[in-house]
């Protein structure tokens, strides 16, 4: 008995993984038999989504302007001159690790010798060599991160100063305020943008597929009238609304690049020199996961009260 | 197969339907009769579904209106059929595709499915206008179609609000020809009109009368 049971389930299993493969196939195969109003929609939709990812790649790289103009710290560590060479160059290594550093511009005392002698007009300061004053140095620029960003500046430098042989770290406190003002700012004004400009393209990508939708209705109707359960009725629409988003999303993406690189051969010439960098992956996997919501979501709402 | 027990619907403060008690059992072949505005189609569309109970008791085929909630719909409508006057055809669908429609929501499968379709097409004569859009096809053509899609998957009951007002007499005389035969196969027939022409091409089927919502009358 307890075979006959497994057994039944298993075909009551198979029953309905059929039912599913049947159905998103279904939504497969009404994409194609309305080819001219999905091909219409499709146009409408990469059209819609190539221009709000316009905005967002213009802003975004606003953005990074500011924060690489503004955003940025440069300070300068000076290691005590009876500090071996090797005991520097290591923590020169260890400095260039931490997450916040973008650079590390290094110095041992010869060099610094070097730029003084060039500096002052390559004059010549080789007799300073045996007792040279100068102290291994090191010019850090560091990225503010988003959160705490006074904090975390403060922390590194802490751990700097901490280090054995480390004489001075020299960093104005002036400079880190206003760093981290922009920082603060940039996040205030980039991530509500972009939540305004994903919703106002979510509205109207949702509204092209309810008016796309409109024209099933009838189907829908006769549908529900010889018996069609929600499930039936609603899974293929979701899979022609997601397949048309995501085709839309991915032809908008695809204009977008060929955009950004045509812009940036024009823009980051003199006197320009103005680079325009493409979206970075997470901005673009949460734009495909919104398209989709969007999709599943204006699908449902345009069928909910047929 | 049928059963109402004091039923009473509104719309708003109008009330449709008041107080109707009836019976239908199964193989019956009942005419609802009356005249336009008598609530005929309020209580096809109870009967379906389509509208919540709102007071009394009935039973469909086994389902308890009271009880019937949304997602129990679907299960009600492949269990009782329903022809509609305006058709209610896809017409860019073929008339095999419209036929073979409510055995691709039952999962029937596909050789099966061909033989029903075929079957119902040479009873219903629409052999020739199989592979047809709906959209190219006679009044009477789309409503063979709709008798047709109603009748393939063998339903308990078959419930039509006026199915022959939009077709011509000789069609119409063709159309009751339909139902019979179907009838007479088992299927039970429940079919609302306000022409008294159809009941006369039926003589031994029972008669409601319904007047302002309120069942008047039996006879047969």
């Amino acid at each position: 008995m307890a075979r006959d049971k497994a057994g039944r389930i298993g075909e009551e299993r198979i029953v309905t993984v059929n039912r599913i493969t049947f159905l998103l196939d279904k939504g497969i195969r009404d994409l194609w038999a309305n080819k001219w109003e999905q091909g219409v929609t499709l146009v409408a939709l990469t059209l819609l989504l190539f221009l709000g990812l316009m905005f967002i790649l213009v802003v975004f790289n606003v953005r990074q302007q500011v924060l690489s103009r503004q955003g940025e710290l440069s300070f300068e560590v000076y290691w005590e001159s009876s500090v071996s060479l090797e005991q520097v160059k290591g923590q020169w290594e260890e400095l260039e690790q931490k997450g916040l550093v973008q650079s590390v511009s290094t110095y041992t005392p010869q060099q610094a010798l070097e730029s003084l002698s060039r500096g002052l007009g390559n004059v010549d300061l080789s007799w300073l060599r045996p007792q040279n004053p100068l102290p291994p140095t090191a010019m850090v620029r560091v990225r503010l991160p988003r959160t705490s960003p006074r904090e975390a500046v403060q922390d590194l430098v802490g751990h700097i100063e901490e280090r054995p042989g480390v004489d001075e770290v020299s960093m104005s406190p002036k400079h880190l305020r206003r760093a981290s003002t922009w920082t603060r700012l940039s996040e205030r004004v980039y991530y509500p943008f972009l939540a305004v400009v994903i919703f106002l393209v979510a509205l109207i990508m949702g509204n092209t597929f309810k008016l796309t939708l409109y024209s099933k209705r009838e189907e829908v109707e006769v549908l529900r009238l010889v018996g069609a359960g929600r499930w039936f009725i609603q899974l293929p629409l979701f899979v022609g609304a997601v397949i048309q988003a995501s085709l839309g999303g991915g032809l908008a993406l695809l204009l977008l690049k060929i955009g950004q690189r045509s812009l940036n051969d024009v823009l980051n010439v003199a006197p320009l020199w103005l680079e325009l960098h493409f979206l970075p992956l997470q901005h673009i996997a949460m734009f495909f996961g919104v398209l989709v919501a969007v999709a599943v979501l204006s699908s449902w709402v345009a069928i909910r009260d047929i | 197969m049928l059963k109402l027990r004091h039923v009473s619907y509104a719309f708003g403060t109008h009330w449709v339907l008041k107080n109707l008690s009836f019976q239908v059992e199964p193989g019956d072949f009942t005419f609802l009769f009356g005249p336009s505005g008598a609530g005929k189609t309020t209580l096809l569309r109870l009967l379906h579904g389509s509208l919540s109970l709102q007071r009394g008791a009935a039973s469909v085929a086994g389902f308890d209106l009271a009880r019937l909630n949304r997602s129990m719909v679907p299960r009600l409508r492949r269990t009782v059929s329903v022809v509609f006057q305006e058709f209610k055809v896809l017409p860019h669908k073929t008339v095999k595709e419209n036929i073979a429609l409510p055995m691709v929501v039952r999962g029937i499968p596909r050789a099966q499915m061909e033989r029903r379709t075929n079957a119902i097409c040479r009873v219903l004569r629409l052999e020739r206008r199989m592979h047809l859009a709906c959209k190219g096809l006679s009044g009477g053509e789309q409503q063979r179609v709709a008798i047709a899609r109603a009748v393939v998957t063998n339903p308990q009951l078959l419930l039509s609000d006026e199915p022959t007002g939009n077709l011509d007499e000789e069609l119409s005389t063709r159309l009751m020809e339909i139902f019979k035969q179907f009838n007479q196969f088992g299927t039970t027939i429940f079919l609302a009109t306000h022409n008294r022409r159809l009941m006369d091409l039926v003589p031994q089927a029972r008669v409601l009368v319904l007047e302002e919502g309120i069942l008047e009358r039996e006879g047969d």
